[in-house]
């Protein structure tokens, strides 16, 4: 996430994320469960090729499990409605594989570089695009201040006992540090010209690889393919 | 009145707000593993929510500081692979919730509790998507053999009328959570200073 | 360069923060202002680089002209194309995630072309070599190298003009020496710098002039000579830290006591060294200091021996009895760095009697009394000051009344009085009954409180 490098098989966020749109559409159309197969050997291909062994792997497991159980609810049909309904998540779960998949690799791939200079490539507008940069900032320092938060509560011998007062003090402090954070990143921008009207450039630059127009080219014949099979 | 622009100082509390309200958001999501209770999702959600976006309220009183916090959690669902449902969803929802705040002149709390209400509809959103592909469940089901009693079911669960009684309850949800939100900055955020 | 006239700075109704501050900074010179906290010396270095005005909200009086450009009429973008900020507390003073791109963000915003950015990142690595800071997790960093980091990013925007405000507060003395380093460089090339600081020692060799900062109004200009000849008395009454630089003289850790750790372990993600401590024994009554360099572990050995992390095995004994995570999480009590961390509730009296049974309210008002927060204590805990959260933070650490007390460098950032109140303070706590840890790289702290160090 943090770091960048370049990868042949590594296509730019703006392609990752075009990806997760598109394999929306396969939500609402029934599309043929061998394509289907197809378009998730691709993701894990490309999981592999950028290092990814275990998520490629993974990738291809979950699938097998959510496509071969389901046909075996037959069983299950005479069972309680309560089973039914817990089975009903494993549809859902099963409906949004393939965008989920993407989304997947998009995110365990992109660099927050490259995302940021992808946006300002397709002009998001600064309102958006800032607030967007600094969720990546903030992240980490949210989860080591909550760690530490969640620390000084056990030391100081509060306990989940009482839900309401446990949530009150949690995020009293919580809340207090992200705000002085907050203004600690806004002033370290500040004083480094994010407000310069002048048209800002970009130190990574996005590039269209080989690599962006197959995946591309790819998904796009396997959904059209899948709907009209 | 306060027109101003959007300040580098309001961009980046919309982004540190955004990421606490998502991870609370997530964490009242739990609830959603339970089958049937993820009908009460928005509500909960709202409830839990409350004060992170009440704060978040107090101290951006610009326009479209919350609709783009509420488009940014739509994007960020979008990116970890949701439908564009969701995306329609969101600004439709934000929409009204801005036009609520401009009314309250962006601080009259009862606007502002009005207007997270709205906001908080668009955790609907997800059970608004698998309303939306119930046909490809049931087609889905059918190739694979299920019974179609069975899949009525698991179908009815999700339809107009459950749907509206979880726009209600995302609503009240929104409102209950807009008043702990309102104690909490008087209990806490307005004595130490931050708002 | 910089020139100051008449100026006076507020905040809202309460007393001028500045008084009639004037002064002039010539091109190349570095100049320090110095005082103790709270003195308005930072407020100086705020109004020069913008941020008090414009973000901070304070009023101001007179004029501050850099490069004979009023800085009234300036807006922050404008008035960083003339100057650099390097911040007191480089944990959370940056934007990017990654550390090149943290460098070249300035660059970026002022629209330089990728040959233009490379072109000025290579000269800066030709006079900073901090290759292997590039391209990394800023989160993956150590204070120090985040402090690096800044500095390098103050030079590579190419400004005239850095100021800094405490840079050396987070730091331990090795990238003290480092930044020390790095600042001798930044006046070689040319560049003015102005510097609040209180820990004086490190700059004695690149300062030109000094101006000590009291309550608002400089009470003195000194040349660099007669700046050196202040006694170390003097300094010290005046707030200041010692001139030189402080040696550690608390005794190494020898003496047997009765809280045994017999063996701690704990295995760090991806790295291949372990912490391991082995057969050390404390004593009762005792004060410890834990010093080492950044990155050794100390944050990690203070939650093992508070038995808050799950990670670690360990096997301590306390008068003979064995002890578990849980039963040591009952017998500690932890002063954070970051207090904020641990005020929960909505009043200083609650927070202090907080998760403490059957003491009577006259108790915790004595402890308060001790600690002067008697009159704040229907204060909103975050609403007061960094010292006085910091007592709040220890007066319930007191109530507790725990058997292990632990400070996690409670001294970060303080001039020589505060210093020295906190260093009374935990004296105070001391007792037969108590044994006090402190992991601290303030040398002149743990050598006024400390009876033994261990090294990691």
């Amino acid at each position: 996430m943090s770091t960048f490098s370049d990868n042949p098989y590594n296509p730019n966020p703006i392609s990752k994320i075009g990806i997760v749109i598109l394999l929306g559409f396969t939500v609402f159309h029934q599309i043929n469960i061998y394509f289907e197969w197809a378009i998730i050997f691709v993701i894990s291909f490309l999981f592999y090729k950028n290092g990814l062994k275990n998520d490629a792997l993974k990738n291809i497991a979950f699938f097998a499990a959510f496509s071969c159980l389901l046909p075996d609810i037959v069983i299950i049909r005479n069972m309680n409605p309560f089973i039914m309904m817990f089975f009903m998540l494993f549809i859902v779960c099963r409906m949004i594989y393939l965008p989920f998949s993407a989304g997947k690799f998009f995110i365990k791939t992109s660099d927050v570089g490259s995302i940021i200079s992808s946006m300002d490539k397709i002009k998001v507008p600064q309102n958006i695009s800032i607030p967007i940069a600094v969720m990546f900032r903030f992240f980490p320092s949210f989860r080591e201040e909550s760690r530490n938060i969640k620390r000084a509560m056990r030391i100081r011998g509060i306990t989940f006992k009482n839900p309401i007062s446990y949530i009150e003090y949690v995020i009293v402090p919580l809340l207090v540090i992200s705000s002085n954070i907050s203004d600690d990143i806004a002033k370290a921008a500040e004083t480094k010209c994010i407000e310069n009207p002048v048209k800002k450039t970009r130190y990574l630059s996005v590039k269209i690889k080989t690599v962006d127009f197959a995946y591309m080219l790819l998904m796009l014949v396997m959904i059209l393919g899948g709907i009209l099979w | 009145m306060k027109t101003e622009k959007l300040r580098i100082k309001d961009l980046v509390t919309i982004g540190v707000f955004a990421v606490i309200y998502f991870v609370l958001m997530f964490l009242a999501g739990i609830i959603g593993i339970v089958p049937i209770l993820y009908l009460a999702y928005p509500t909960l959600a709202g409830i839990i929510t409350g004060i992170v976006i009440m704060l978040f309220m107090a101290k951006v009183q610009k326009p479209w500081g919350l609709f783009i916090l509420g488009l940014i959690c739509g994007l960020i669902v979008i990116a970890m692979g949701n439908t564009y449902v969701i995306l329609a969803h969101v600004l439709i929802s934000m929409a009204i919730a801005e036009f609520l705040r401009k009314k309250g002149e962006y601080k009259s709390f009862r606007y502002n509790m009005l207007s997270f209400a709205l906001f908080n509809t668009w955790i609907c959103g997800f059970l608004m998507q698998i309303f939306l592909a119930k046909d490809k469940v049931i087609e889905m089901a059918e190739t694979r053999g299920m019974g179609h009693d069975y899949i009525m079911k698991l179908i009815k669960l999700v339809n107009y009328r459950s749907l509206i009684l979880v726009y209600i309850g995302a609503i009240i949800g929104g409102i209950i959570g807009a008043y702990i939100g309102k104690a909490f900055l008087k209990k806490h955020f307005e004595k130490a200073g931050i708002v | 360069m910089v020139k100051i006239e008449n100026l006076s700075l507020s905040y809202g109704n309460s007393p001028k923060v500045l008084k009639n501050i004037s002064l002039r900074v010539e091109k190349g010179e570095c100049v320090l202002f110095t005082g103790k906290s709270g003195s308005g010396k930072s407020s100086i270095i705020n109004s020069i680089n913008g941020l008090a005005v414009q973000y901070d909200g304070a009023f101001i009086e007179g004029t501050i002209r850099i490069d004979n450009k009023d800085v009234n009429n300036l807006k922050l973008y404008e008035i960083s194309i003339l100057v650099s900020s390097v911040f007191q507390n480089p944990k959370t003073h940056f934007f990017n995630i990654n550390t090149t791109l943290e460098l070249l963000f300035y660059l970026e915003n002022i629209g330089l072309s990728k040959n233009q950015m490379d072109e000025r990142l290579n000269d800066m690595l030709e006079i900073f070599p901090i290759n292997h800071l590039l391209n990394r997790d800023i989160f993956k960093l150590s204070g120090g190298e985040k402090q690096i980091l800044c500095i390098a990013a103050s030079y590579i925007s190419g400004t005239e003009i850095i100021v800094l405000d405490e840079p050396s507060s987070n730091l331990d003395e090795e990238n003290i020496i480092i930044i020390k380093e790095m600042l001798m460089k930044l006046k070689d090339k040319g560049k003015t710098l102005i510097i609040s600081e209180h820990r004086i020692y490190y700059l004695m060799d690149i300062i030109d002039r000094a101006f000590l900062i009291q309550d608002g109004v400089i009470q003195r200009e000194y040349t660099k000579t007669e700046f050196m000849k202040i006694p170390s008395e003097k300094l010290n009454e005046l707030g200041l830290r010692d001139k030189t630089k402080t040696k550690l003289t608390v005794p190494e850790i020898q003496k047997k006591g009765n809280f045994e750790i017999k063996n701690i372990e704990f295995k760090f993600n991806g790295v291949d060294n372990n912490l391991l401590f082995k057969d050390i024994s404390f004593e009762m009554g005792k004060i410890y200091g834990i010093v080492g360099t950044n990155g050794l572990g100390k944050s990690t050995l203070l939650r093992c021996l508070i038995g808050c992390e799950r990670k670690s095995r360990e096997e301590i004994y306390l008068e003979g009895k064995r002890l578990s995570k849980r039963n040591r999480l009952k017998i500690s009590s932890l002063v954070m760095q970051d207090v904020n961390h641990q005020l929960f509730t909505d009043s200083v009296i609650n927070e202090v009697s907080l998760g403490v049974k059957n003491r009577e309210i006259r108790y915790v008002e004595d402890i308060l009394r001790k600690l002067d927060l008697y009159e704040l204590k229907d204060r909103h805990p975050m609403s007061l000051s960094g010292g006085q959260k910091q007592r709040v933070a220890i007066a319930s650490v007191l109530c507790k009344n725990s058997r292990l007390l632990f400070f996690d460098e409670p001294t970060s950032g303080m001039d020589y009085y505060n210093m020295m109140n906190i260093s009374d303070l935990i004296h105070e706590c001391k007792n037969d009954q108590k044994i006090i840890f402190i992991v601290s790289h303030d040398q002149e702290f743990l050598n006024s409180l400390a009876d033994y160090v261990i090294n990691l």
